[in-house]
C-alpha cells in the first residue's frame, strides 16, 4: 500500500523522462548500430579509423586532464585555506567563489576573449612592457581554451575540496603533530588522504564538465575542435546526423566510463573513507 | 623543583581573556586533574601545556627548560583527546604507530611496542581494524595507546570519558589510573566530573573563570572545601554568612544578627579569617519542632527553626527545602517519618560537620 | 589558529580569487567603455552600450522567451520533482537507487548529447513545436536540483511532525502542504533560483531547439558574439551578473553558502 503510494508519487516524473529524455538516448544510441536493417558496428569503426576523428578526441581528453590536473593543483591551498577560515570571512570567500559558477558561461568565456584577444587586456600589458614586440595570439588556441575551462570550473573543485576539509577536525591535525609530525606531515599523512574523497568528486565533475563542454571552447577554442563542438557541427552544420549520434553515443559511453573508473580509483586509494 | 611549572601564564581568545596570571605546578609521577565547569579554562590550560595555543604572556617551565617556543611536535608530549581524534583511514596498527614512525623507530621495534601496547589496553588482535569498526571505549583505549606508546614525558587528557556511557566511564577511569601508575607516567587530567577527578588523581585542581580556587588532595577538598565556589561545586549546598567570630581553644563561635553557631576546629579552619559556613544536605538533622505552632521554642547555638517550604521525594531519602531566618536551606533525610508542606521543623547544624569558606 | 607558515596560503588564496573574479571586474569596467571596439581600460566612458541591448533587435524578445521558458520549465519540474523527491527520500522500495539515479541523471549526460537528442526525437519525431520543446528540455535539466536540493532538505525532516499532524486529524495532502511543505519552504525556494540559474544560463540544450523566431537570450548572446566585438556584450554580462547576485544573495539567506559545499 505505502510502496504504490511512492511509485504513484513518482510516476509524472517517470514518464516525463521516459518519453523525452531515456527514449531519444535509446533511439539515438540504437540508430548508430543500425544499417540498412541490420545490425553493424561499421559506423563506429570508420570512426575509429578517422584520423580527423581520433585527433579530435584525443585533444579533448588531453585539454580535460589538463584543466583537472590546474584545477587541482590550484584548488587544493585555496580550499585548505578557507576551510579554516572561521565563519564570516569563510561564508564571503565561498560566496565569492560560488558566484562564478552561477554566473553564465558566455559571460565567464567572453571575459577572456577580452584578455586574451589580440588587442586583448594581455598583450596590451606585455608590449607595453616591452616583454614582447608584436601581440602574440593566445585567443583561439587550446592554451586559451584551457584557460577558459579552469576559470569555469576552479570553483567546483574548490568548493568539493572545501567540502571534506571541513570535516577533518584540527584534533586530527594536532594529533599528528603532538605525536611528533611536522605540520607538513600531518597534511600528507592526515590532511591529504582524508580529501580523496572530495577530489574524487570535484575531478570527476571537472574532468566531465570539460570533456562535454561547449561554449567555452566554442569561443575561446577557435579552429581547435573538441568533441562536443564536433558533435553541434555534424548535427546542425552537416546535417549529417549518423554521425552526431555516434558521437552523442560515444560521448555518453566515456562519460560513464570515467565516472566508473574515477570510483573505483577512489576506493582503491581509500579502503576505508 | 615541579616537573612543570606555569608562571604567571595569560590567554586570550580575541578580546575574550581565558587566562589570567595563571599558576599551576605539577610533581613529577602525579595525575593532577583540573577540575571546573566549562568555560573555567581547564581545558584552555590543556592545550597550552600542549602547544596548540600559545600564551600571550607567562612562562611554561617543562623539566627545568623553557618551552613557551617549542612547537608542537618537538614537545614529546602524549594527548588523548575528548573525541579520541584517530586517524580515521589508518588501521589501529597504523593509528598507534604513527608517532613511532615519525621518530623513526626501526621497523621490527615498531612492531614489537605496537603489540605490546595494546595488549596493555586489551586491543590485541585489533591491529587490522579501522577506527569506525571500534566502539566507542575501544576507540578510547586506542587513542590512550596511541598516546602512550611513544613513551612521553607527559600525558594530557581532555575529558576522555565524556563521549562513554555510565558504566564504561568506570571501567575506563580505573583503567586510565592503572596504565597511568603503572608506567608512572606524569599526567594532566581535565575533565567536568566530580566523581571522575577525585576517583583518580593524586591531586586535583578546581578551576573557576581562568583561577585556581583550590589545588589540594581529593579527600581534602571533599572534607575542606576553601572558597564558596568549590564547596558549591562539590555540594555543600548551604551557606550562613556570619558576622563575627570568637577564638576558642577547641572551636570557633560564630555570630549572626540573633544566631550563634560554633564550629569544631580542624584541618580546614586554621589558616584562614573566613565568616562564612558551609554545610551539605545531608549533614543537617531535621527534627519536628516541640513546642507547637507559634511560639518560639527554647533556642540552642547550632540550631534554627523553619518552615518546610517544599518536599521532594529522592528515592533513597526525601529532599525539604526549608525557609528559616537566614534563608532556605536545604537537607536532605532518610525516608521515616516525612515531613510535609507547611510542618514547622527545628534545624541543627552538627558543629563538627560545618565548615568554613571565603 | 593562524601563524606566519599559513600567510603564504593566504597569499595564494587571494591571487586564485583575483585570477577568478578579476575577468568579471574586466567586463563590468569595459561596459562603461565609449569605444565601439572592445579596450581596455577604456577611454572615455559611456552608457551607449546599455542602450544598445535595447535598441538591438532580439535581446529583448530573446530575454522575455529565456524568461518565460525558465519560469513555466522550473514550475514544470517542480509539479512533477517535489512528488517524486518526497516518494524518494520518504519511502523505502524497490529499485529506489535506480530511480534516483535515473532522476539526477540529467545531470550526468553530457547538455550537448541531450540537445542533440531531444532535436531528434521531440523536436522532430514528436513533432513538437519548438517553444513546447524548449519548455520540455529546460524542465528536463531543472529536473535534478528540485529533486537533489528537496531530498537534501527533507533528509532533515523528522517525519514524525507529519505524523503528529496525521494524528491531529489532517489529511496526508493537507498534511503535506500544512506541515511538510513550510518546513522545507527554503530548501524549496533554493532550489527554485539554482535550478532557475541553470536553466537561463542554459546553451547546450536551447542551442539545439531554436526556430525562427524562437531563441534564448544565452544563444542570441553566442550569435551577437560571432559577429559583433563590442561591448553590448559586456553590458548584458553586467545586468546578468547582478541578476545573479541577487539571487544569490537569496540563496545565501534562505541554505547558507555552506550548502553548496555539503552536496
Amino acid at each position: 500500500m505505502k510502496k504504490s503510494i511512492a511509485y504513484l508519487l513518482m510516476l509524472p516524473g517517470l514518464l516525463f523522462l521516459v518519453f523525452f529524455m531515456v527514449v531519444p538516448l535509446l533511439f539515438t544510441v540504437s540508430s548508430t548500430l543500425v544499417q540498412q536493417g541490420h545490425f553493424s558496428f561499421d559506423g563506429y569503426l570508420a570512426f575509429f579509423k578517422d584520423q580527423y576523428f581520433i585527433e579530435i578526441l584525443f585533444n579533448t581528453l588531453k585539454v580535460s586532464l589538463i584543466t583537472t590536473l590546474m584545477c587541482i593543483f590550484i584548488s587544493f591551498p585555496a580550499a585548505y585555506y578557507i576551510s579554516k577560515l572561521r565563519t564570516r570571512k569563510k561564508t564571503i570567500l565561498i560566496g565569492l567563489a560560488v558566484f562564478p559558477l552561477l554566473t553564465s558561461a558566455i559571460v565567464r568565456s567572453f571575459s577572456w576573449m577580452i584578455i586574451l584577444g589580440k588587442k586583448g587586456i594581455l598583450n596590451t600589458l606585455l608590449l607595453h612592457l616591452h616583454i614582447i614586440n608584436e601581440p602574440i595570439n593566445i585567443l583561439y588556441t587550446p592554451t586559451a581554451m584551457i584557460i577558459g575551462l579552469v576559470h569555469l570550473f576552479l570553483p567546483l573543485m574548490i568548493i568539493s575540496l572545501i567540502g571534506v576539509m571541513e570535516n577533518i577536525s584540527d584534533d586530527l591535525v594536532q594529533a599528528a603533530e603532538s605525536l611528533g609530525a611536522s605540520r607538513f606531515t600531518a597534511f600528507r599523512k592526515i590532511v591529504f588522504p582524508l580529501c580523496i574523497p572530495g577530489l574524487v568528486v570535484g575531478s570527476i565533475l571537472v574532468f566531465v564538465g570539460s570533456l562535454t563542454a561547449y561554449t567555452t571552447p566554442a569561443l575561446l577554442g577557435g579552429k581547435q575542435q573538441v568533441i562536443s563542438v564536433f558533435l553541434y557541427q555534424n548535427a546542425m552544420t552537416l546535417n549529417d546526423w549518423y554521425a552526431a549520434s555516434i558521437i552523442a553515443t560515444i560521448m555518453i559511453a566515456i562519460t560513464f566510463i570515467v565516472i566508473g573508473f574515477m570510483n573505483l580509483a577512489a576506493r582503491k586509494l581509500n579502503p576505508k573513507g | 623543583m615541579s616537573l612543570l611549572s606555569l608562571n604567571n601564564v595569560s590567554v586570550a581568545y580575541d578580546k575574550n581573556v581565558i587566562l589570567k596570571d595563571f599558576n599551576l605546578n605539577v610533581e613529577k609521577g602525579e595525575l593532577l586533574s583540573l577540575l571546573g565547569p566549562s568555560g573555567c579554562g581547564k581545558t584552555t590550560t590543556l592545550r597550552l601545556i600542549a602547544g596548540f595555543l600559545q600564551a600571550s604572556g607567562g612562562q611554561f617551565i617543562f623539566d627545568g627548560k623553557d618551552y613557551s617556543q617549542v612547537p608542537i611536535n618537538k614537545r614529546h608530549f602524549g594527548f588523548v583527546f575528548q573525541n579520541y581524534a584517530l586517524f580515521p583511514h589508518l588501521s589501529i596498527f597504523e593509528n598507534v604507530a604513527f608517532g613511532l614512525r615519525q621518530r623513526k623507530v626501526d621497523r621490527k621495534e615498531i612492531e614489537k611496542r605496537v603489540k605490546h601496547m595494546l595488549e596493555v589496553v586489551s586491543l590485541s588482535g585489533f591491529e587490522k581494524r579501522f577506527p569506525a569498526e571500534l566502539s566507542g571505549g575501544q576507540r578510547q583505549r586506542v587513542a590512550i595507546a596511541r598516546a602512550l606508546v611513544i613513551k612521553p614525558d607527559l600525558l594530557l587528557f581532555d575529558e576522555p570519558l565524556s563521549n562513554l556511557d555510565a558504566n564504561l566511564r568506570v571501567t575506563m577511569r580505573v583503567e586510565i589510573r592503572r596504565i597511568q601508575q603503572e608506567l608512572g607516567i606524569t599526567t594532566v587530567y581535565v575533565s567536568h566530573d566530580q566523581e571522575e577527578c577525585f576517583s583518580i588523581s593524586d591531586k586535583v585542581a578546581i578551576l573557576n573563570k581562568g583561577v585556581i580556587e583550590q589545588l589540594d588532595q581529593p579527600k581534602t577538598i571533599y572534607k575542606y572545601p576553601k572558597t564558596e565556589f568549590v564547596a558549591r561545586f562539590i555540594g555543600f549546598n548551604n551557606f550562613i554568612q556570619c558576622r563575627q567570630r570568637e577564638e576558642h581553644e577547641t572551636h570557633l563561635t560564630f555570630f549572626t544578627e540573633q544566631e550563634k553557631f560554633e564550629v569544631q576546629k580542624n584541618a580546614g579552619t586554621t589558616s584562614t579569617r573566613a565568616l562564612k559556613l558551609a554545610i551539605r544536605p545531608d549533614n543537617i538533622v531535621i527534627e519536628k519542632c516541640r513546642t507547637g505552632s507559634g511560639g518560639t521554642p527554647g533556642h540552642r547555638d547550632n540550631t534554627l527553626t523553619g518552615q518546610v517550604k517544599i518536599s521532594t521525594f529522592l528515592g533513597r531519602s526525601y529532599q525539604y527545602e526549608v525557609d528559616t531566618s537566614l534563608g532556605t536551606f536545604q537537607v536532605n533525610r532518610e525516608m521515616e517519618m516525612p515531613f510535609s508542606t507547611g510542618d514547622r521543623v527545628i534545624l541543627i547544624f552538627p558543629k563538627e560537620k560545618l565548615v568554613l569558606v571565603d | 589558529m593562524m601563524n606566519e607558515k599559513d600567510r603564504g596560503l593566504a597569499i595564494f588564496t587571494w591571487l586564485t580569487f583575483i585570477v577568478l573574479l578579476g575577468p568579471l571586474v574586466i567586463i563590468i569596467i569595459t561596459s562603461f567603455g565609449a569605444d565601439s571596439y572592445l579596450s581596455f581600460p577604456p577611454k572615455s566612458l559611456s552608457l551607449h552600450w546599455y542602450q544598445n541591448i535595447f535598441e538591438t533587435e532580439g535581446f529583448i524578445s530573446t530575454f522575455k522567451t529565456s524568461i518565460f521558458v525558465s519560469l513555466i520549465g522550473n514550475l514544470i519540474a517542480l509539479i512533477i520533482g517535489i512528488p517524486a523527491a518526497y516518494a524518494l527520500s520518504r519511502y523505502h522500495f524497490k529499485g529506489k537507487g535506480v530511480l534516483n539515479a535515473l532522476f539526477i541523471s540529467p545531470l550526468l549526460i553530457p547538455g550537448i548529447v541531450l540537445g542533440f537528442t531531444m532535436l531528434k526525437y521531440v523536436i522532430v519525431t514528436y513533432h513538437m513545436p519548438i517553444y513546447t520543446g524548449l519548455l520540455v528540455g529546460h524542465s528536463i535539466i531543472m529536473l535534478p536540483f528540485v529533486i537533489r536540493v528537496i531530498s537534501s532538505s527533507l533528509s532533515n525532516f523528522d517525519f514524525s511532525i507529519e505524523e503528529a499532524a496525521l494524528s491531529l486529524g489532517a489529511g496526508k495532502l493537507a498534511t503535506f502542504f500544512k506541515v511538510v511543505l513550510p518546513n522545507i519552504r527554503s530548501g524549496l525556494i533554493a532550489a527554485i533560483l539554482l535550478a532557475f540559474l541553470e536553466s537561463f544560463n542554459n546553451v547546450d540544450i536551447s542551442i539545439f531547439i531554436t526556430g525562427p523566431g524562437v531563441s534564448t537570450l544565452p544563444i542570441q548572446m553566442l550569435q551577437y558574439v560571432e559577429n559583433y566585438f563590442d561591448p553590448t556584450i559586456a553590458a548584458i554580462s553586467v545586468l546578468l551578473m547582478i541578476l545573479t547576485a541577487a539571487l544569490m544573495f537569496f540563496i545565501e539567506r534562505l541554505m547558507g553558502f555552506s550548502y553548496f559545499t555539503k552536496k
